[in-house]
């Protein structure tokens, strides 16, 4: 086969992947009543190890909300892509008998202050939890000699009081905007997805008040590069957010052109994916 | 402040539906609202014990866990049921009886957090003086997330090697809560055991407080579900003694 015919395959293979992809990103975002969700994807080459997704829980009580960033690029991150979304969905889904008593095993209870009382299951704790280490424990068990790993951010959202409950394993901080700037930070809750056996993500949680919007993105952002070599950073980004916005997707809009802007015109060397969650 | 109580016992056929229904009575009676939670999802019963009839169960605590209605819309009054006047209420959450229901929830399970959140609804929506959990024997999910939000854990078991054994395993699982308080009581004692012998020993043996020693009735036997005991016999000297545990649990 002559190589310009290989070259042809090669693209058709690449195109064929790239669609497969995309089709494990949510086709359309869930619709909550007073909550707009937006989301942007852009790979560095056909194929991508970032990911996002976001789908109802405990019978659309809650919104889970996905940001997640496979190591390395192209068609090896794009297959571990594939895999850590699977997971994350099906065991948010999966009602695991007791599970959540794990947290008074003897060790754990060892440690507390005597007379403290557990911390009891809230809801959408269980599928948090299960989303993290579940499928941490997947990834190392069976393609721990890979060496792949993602950092993760989880969150589950009560579309009612605007409460987030949230995981972060290793992820840039996703930022909480409200009129006044930026006001929280959602700091890493445990390590790498992938990487170590028996990993904790310890659960924390975040209000979305009226107005607010919540930001998630991965490194491809902060660290998209001009041509003088500098990263976009954080300052660029907050500076975007702290503008007035009027809707979640008029501030991606902003933070992917402004992106660009820097960029130069050039394409990214990594993948670029944002998502926000605004309340209305 | 409301107080939650889990009732609770390792084996089945202690009498744990009926000593709960009896204690919510005598609770209501002293002017509390109170609620009664059948987390006894596989083997649900307490319901017959309040009168409420199948059609007129509109929601259970099963539509409630599938997001079919709010924990509220499946509570119950049936203080009218009790056949006396009180000056408090009782309200019931039943679990359903449907058989495709139960094997639903056993199947498919749920989201625990929602019976921790439903149960603090529940006693702000009611505003409850007293939430009681009815719990399902041995443990499982719903046992022991209803024992870890308790304020008081109380025990009921017969005296019985097979009692005695199982019961061991629900007070160290509630020692290892850090439940602030359990009590026991040792119910349908045969008439030939000495009752302050049965306490001592079960004292000891638990190192927990024994709450009331009951005997064995034919009249509670007689009566087989068919309404709440301490208001139909309420000089009985099992009314009397449970009125005592009643208001242990209430101080």
């Amino acid at each position: 086969m002559m190589s310009a015919d290989m070259d042809d395959l090669l693209e058709r293979e690449m195109e064929v992947a790239r669609r497969i992809q995309t089709s494990f990103l949510p086709e359309e975002m869930p619709q909550f009543p007073g909550w707009e969700i937006a989301a942007r994807f852009q790979p560095a080459r056909h194929v991508a190890g970032d990911f996002y997704d976001a789908f109802p829980l405990v019978q659309n009580r809650r919104l889970a909300l996905v940001m997640g960033d496979v190591c390395d690029k192209g068609v090896g991150a794009a297959l571990f892509m594939a895999l850590f979304r699977t997971l994350i969905r099906a065991f948010a889904q999966q009602h695991y008998a007791l599970r959540w008593m794990n947290d008074f095993s003897v060790e754990r209870l060892a440690r507390s202050v005597d007379g403290e009382r557990p911390v009891l299951p809230s809801v959408g704790t269980s599928a948090l939890r299960n989303a993290m280490e579940l499928t941490n424990e997947y990834i190392v068990n069976n393609h721990g000699s890979s060496g792949m790993f993602a950092t993760l951010f989880i969150g589950v959202l009560d579309p009612t009081s605007g409460m987030l409950l949230f995981a972060n394993g290793g992820h840039e901080y996703p930022i909480l905007v409200s009129s006044a700037g930026v006001t929280t930070q959602l700091d890493t809750t445990g390590p790498l997805v992938g990487v170590f056996p028996g990993a904790q993500f310890e659960i924390q949680s975040a209000t979305i008040e009226l107005g607010d919007t919540l930001v998630a993105f991965t490194d491809g952002i902060t660290e998209a590069r001009n041509s003088r070599d500098e990263f976009f950073g954080r300052e660029r980004l907050y500076a975007l957010m702290e503008r007035p916005v009027s809707t979640a997707a008029e501030l991606l809009d902003r933070i992917q052109a402004s992106v660009q802007e820097h960029m130069g015109g050039a394409d990214p060397s990594d993948d670029i994916t944002l998502l926000a969650v605004r309340r209305q | 402040m409301s107080k939650t109580v889990s009732i609770h016992s390792f084996r089945g056929g202690t009498g744990k539906s009926n000593t709960t229904a009896n204690l919510a009575a005598l609770i209501a009676a002293s002017g509390r609202r109170v609620g009664v939670v059948d987390t006894d999802i596989a083997s649900p019963g307490i319901h017959v014990l309040f009168g409420l009839e199948d059609d007129r169960m509109v929601h259970s605590l099963n539509d409630y866990l599938w997001g079919k209605c709010t924990i509220q819309q499946t509570a119950y009054d049936v203080t009218a049921s009790l056949g006396c006047s009180v000056d408090g209420r009782v309200f019931l959450v039943p679990s359903s009886i449907k058989p495709g229901e139960i094997a639903r929830v056993l199947r498919e399970g749920y989201d625990v957090g929602l019976l921790n959140d439903g149960f603090r609804d529940l006693i702000q929506a009611l505003d409850l003086d007293v939430l009681i959990i009815d719990t399902h024997p041995g443990l499982n999910e719903e046992t022991l997330l209803s024992i870890a939000i308790s304020d008081v854990l109380l025990i009921i078991l017969r005296p019985d090697q097979q009692d005695y054994q199982g019961t061991g395993v629900t007070v160290e699982v509630a020692r290892r809560l850090n439940v602030p308080q359990m009590m026991l009581v040792v119910n349908k004692v045969p008439a030939v055991f000495s009752d302050a012998q049965v306490k001592r020993q079960v004292e000891q043996a638990y190192h927990a407080e024994v709450a009331a020693v009951l005997p064995h009735s034919d009249e509670m036997m007689a009566l087989a579900s068919e309404g709440v005991f301490v208001t139909r016999f309420p000089d009985h000297p099992i009314a009397e003694t449970l009125r005592e545990v009643a208001a242990r649990l209430l101080g």
